[in-house]
């Protein structure tokens, strides 16, 4: 993805924590190990992070670490869904989705009783493209649509969802969150969700 | 799964057996267990191949073993040879021997004497090692302490303390002067060292990274970046140091 990068030295500074505390949060799985970016610099071979990614994460870790143990953080920040099951309007109550995204969900779906972590973050995706303003109700469909019919595929992984349109034609995709995606000129990213911070946003709302 | 109704395996002499779940599993002789293993405890004295995975609340080698497949304990030692084709996973792991991991190796607490190969990352608490070892990838571990017999090759080392050193004392000390006299390398090469408190000796690095160091004698560092202190002993050869 050509999201900002930040090198571990920098980041070490800016953040303020130590090299010790780095290594220990990736060694509890706090920091996945796809965002430890090996590359060439000219120092030799440097280490390199998703700026914003970690940058957010950090922030969280050292926000709750006093509270919550490192394997409860753990569980928190891994992509892998929670047993947590909520019924439609529980959904729109607890401000996780809005009506229209729901709806959009809903339709697709049938009626549904409760709704299992993996729907539930569906929903929560489609809302935050359409909350976003950019992405139109028959797009917001199309991208239901996809999470549905291949959220499978990325079980436990990260994934970015990008909706993109060109000559006013509206397409969508998902992509593991180590690709590299460049698309030619004509072709406008009107939104970009990652699937992995929406499940840590999920589960800090379902807590 | 209720213990009482696993069973024992037991094999005395020379035998074969089907893998499966048990309670406690014994070789004693020469054993070959054909399918993966679950059980409470693991016990081998002689040569054993398990051919499959091993999970075990408690085992031992006295011995020669191949594991063809993940090892996962929550205690488990190996006095002799052990080959494990797969990673390991084991909360507290000892080790005394030759011993080769085709994977892996995540710990709470590793004690390692002999000689270690990991050819993938090793993680833990804590880590001690009086011995060799080779990890093909990262060491990352709280705190490390190596005490250095022979020659010891980490990609990279990452941690809060880190401290490399030689065994020392009388008899020590006349010992490693042979070695180094008939030219027995006893060093830790690696390139990349990163803690918060760093110690080393005898240490051949490309980058050195911390809070405070303190390089001791032997040591051959290329770069040396450090936050507050900076301790090198005229022993130490150092090409740049910055504090940053």
């Amino acid at each position: 993805m050509d999201a900002e990068l930040i090198s571990k030295r920098d980041l070490l500074e800016l953040t303020g924590i130590s090299y010790g505390q780095l290594y220990r949060w990736k060694r509890k799985n706090l920091i996945p190990e796809e965002w430890f970016i090996r590359k060439s610099a000219f120092t030799g071979q440097e280490t390199f992070f998703p700026r914003e990614r970690i940058l957010g994460r950090i922030d969280r870790i050292k926000n709750m670490k006093d509270d919550l143990s490192l394997d409860d953080l753990a569980n928190m920040f891994s992509p892998s869904p929670t047993e947590a099951r909520l019924t439609p309007d529980e959904v729109v109550e607890k401000g996780i989705a809005s009506r229209p995204a729901l709806e959009i969900f809903l339709k697709d779906e049938g009626h549904v009783e409760s709704l299992t972590f993996d729907m539930i973050l569906s929903a929560f995706i489609v809302h935050k493209a359409l909350e976003s303003g950019e992405v139109t109700i028959d797009e917001a469909r199309l991208v239901m649509h996809t999470l549905k019919e291949h959220h499978g595929r990325f079980q436990g992984k990260d994934f970015t969802l990008l909706c993109l349109r060109k000559q006013g034609i509206a397409t969508c995709c998902l992509a593991s969150s180590t690709a590299d995606l460049v698309f030619e000129p004509g072709i406008k990213i009107v939104s970009r969700i990652s699937a992995g911070s929406c499940t840590e946003e999920l589960k800090m709302k379902l807590s | 799964m209720e213990q009482s109704t696993r069973h024992d395996l037991k094999i005395y002499g020379v035998g074969d057996a089907t893998g499966g779940e048990f309670n406690e599993v014994s070789i004693n002789g020469q054993g070959d267990v054909n399918g993966g293993v679950v059980c409470a405890r693991f016990n081998l004295n002689g040569e054993g191949t398990v051919n499959g995975p091993l999970k075990a609340q408690d085992g031992s080698v006295l011995g020669t073993t191949t594991i063809k497949g993940a090892l996962e304990a929550d205690r488990f030692k190996i006095f002799g040879t052990a080959r494990i084709v797969g990673d390991v996973s084991v909360k507290d792991l000892d080790i005394d021997g030759t011993v080769t991991v085709h994977g892996g190796v995540k710990s709470d607490a590793i004690n390692l004497r002999g000689n270690t190969k990991i050819h993938g990352n090793c993680t833990a608490e804590r880590f001690d090692c009086k011995g060799s070892f080779t990890i093909d990838g990262l060491l990352n571990a709280g705190k490390i302490d190596i005490t250095l017999y022979g020659s010891t090759k980490v990609k990279e080392i990452g941690g809060e303390t880190i401290r490399v050193r030689k065994e020392s004392g009388p008899i020590a000390n006349v010992v490693n002067a042979i070695l180094e006299k008939l030219d027995f390398k006893q060093r830790l090469e690696t390139d990349t060292i990163e803690g918060d408190e760093v110690s080393l000796e005898y240490t051949r690095a490309g980058t050195v990274r911390g809070n405070h160091v303190r390089l001791g004698d032997g040591c051959e560092i290329d770069l040396v970046e450090y936050k507050g202190t900076l301790d090198q002993a005229p022993g130490a050869m150092v090409k740049e140091a910055k504090k940053v």
